[in-house]
């Protein structure tokens, strides 16, 4: 309960418009800094979503992307995400998925970027 | 050959180089699969999937000569890598052999630091299977 009201709490002092505003130009900043690297797939580009990037490296296996983003400290979820459907609609097995909140930075969008592109080198050349 | 034990001191000496450099070694058992025989495509069915691997591995075993020959695939490159390993140390050899094993390399590299405790998981699954496969071949021979 004191966790809970410390985080409504912090929800309020920046309130919900600045917070979203923050993880959407997260994500707008995130798409722009990976959409050019080479094998780079994005998965589910709806206009208007929530914070989160989906996506896929041409030839390697998602839970060999997030290892190896793992191994660089950076921390994403890879796999069906509960919706086998949807991975059977886009043909395919799973995604690497980033997800940012309202304390993400660009600096880490950056790194997440940096390693992605460092990753897809290998099996993208 | 080189027993399972030299085997085993010549992997953790690669591993020794990379030091804990935890990319490095990734990528490293990434390229580790490339090792692998080419896995026969009709063998490539759910029978052969390895229970208890987050990733798809598919594994067969046959006998030659009194001693268990391994193939495997896998549908990720870090497992294809593990597994490559694991045949690297087990393959071509008797099934007394195989049963009593000690792979000490696998802690003595860290393994389970490097690749996460489901992929340890999906490691553990990987050994026991080539140790059943060893247990009903020694159980035919002895038949």
């Amino acid at each position: 309960m004191i966790a809970f009201k410390s985080a409504l709490d912090f929800i309020k002092q920046y309130g919900k418009p600045a917070i979203k505003a923050h993880e959407d130009a997260l994500l707008v900043y995130a798409n722009e800094s990976m959409k050019d690297i080479k094998g780079f797939i994005p998965v589910g580009t709806a206009n208007e979503k929530v914070s989160v990037l989906s996506f896929n490296i041409n030839n390697m296996h998602p839970f060999d992307v997030g290892q190896m983003l793992d191994a660089k400290g950076i921390a994403v979820r890879t796999g069906h995400h509960c919706t086998q459907p949807l991975m059977k609609r886009f043909g395919i097995e799973g995604t690497v998925r980033a997800s940012f909140a309202v304390y993400n930075t660009k600096s880490e969008i950056e790194k997440l970027a940096e390693g992605v592109a460092q990753i897809a080198r290998f099996k993208n050349k | 050959m080189s027993n399972i034990q030299d085997i085993q001191e010549e992997i953790v000496s690669e591993f020794e180089i990379l030091g804990d450099d935890k990319e490095s070694t990734i990528f490293y058992i990434m390229e580790l699969g490339g090792n692998l025989e080419k896995f026969p495509e009709p063998e490539r069915k759910e029978e052969n999937i390895i229970k208890g691997c987050q990733s798809k591995v598919w594994l067969i075993a046959d006998e030659e000569d009194g001693k268990v020959h391994y193939q495997a695939d896998s549908n990720t490159d870090i497992t294809k890598g593990l597994i490559s390993l694991l045949i690297r140390v087990l393959n071509n050899r008797r099934p007394e052999e195989i049963l009593q094993a000690d792979l000490n390399f696998i802690d003595r590299i860290g393994m389970g630091s490097i690749i996460g405790s489901q992929r340890s998981n999906g490691l553990s699954a990987m050994i026991k299977q080539m140790k059943l496969y060893a247990f009903a071949f020694q159980t035919k021979q002895n038949a």
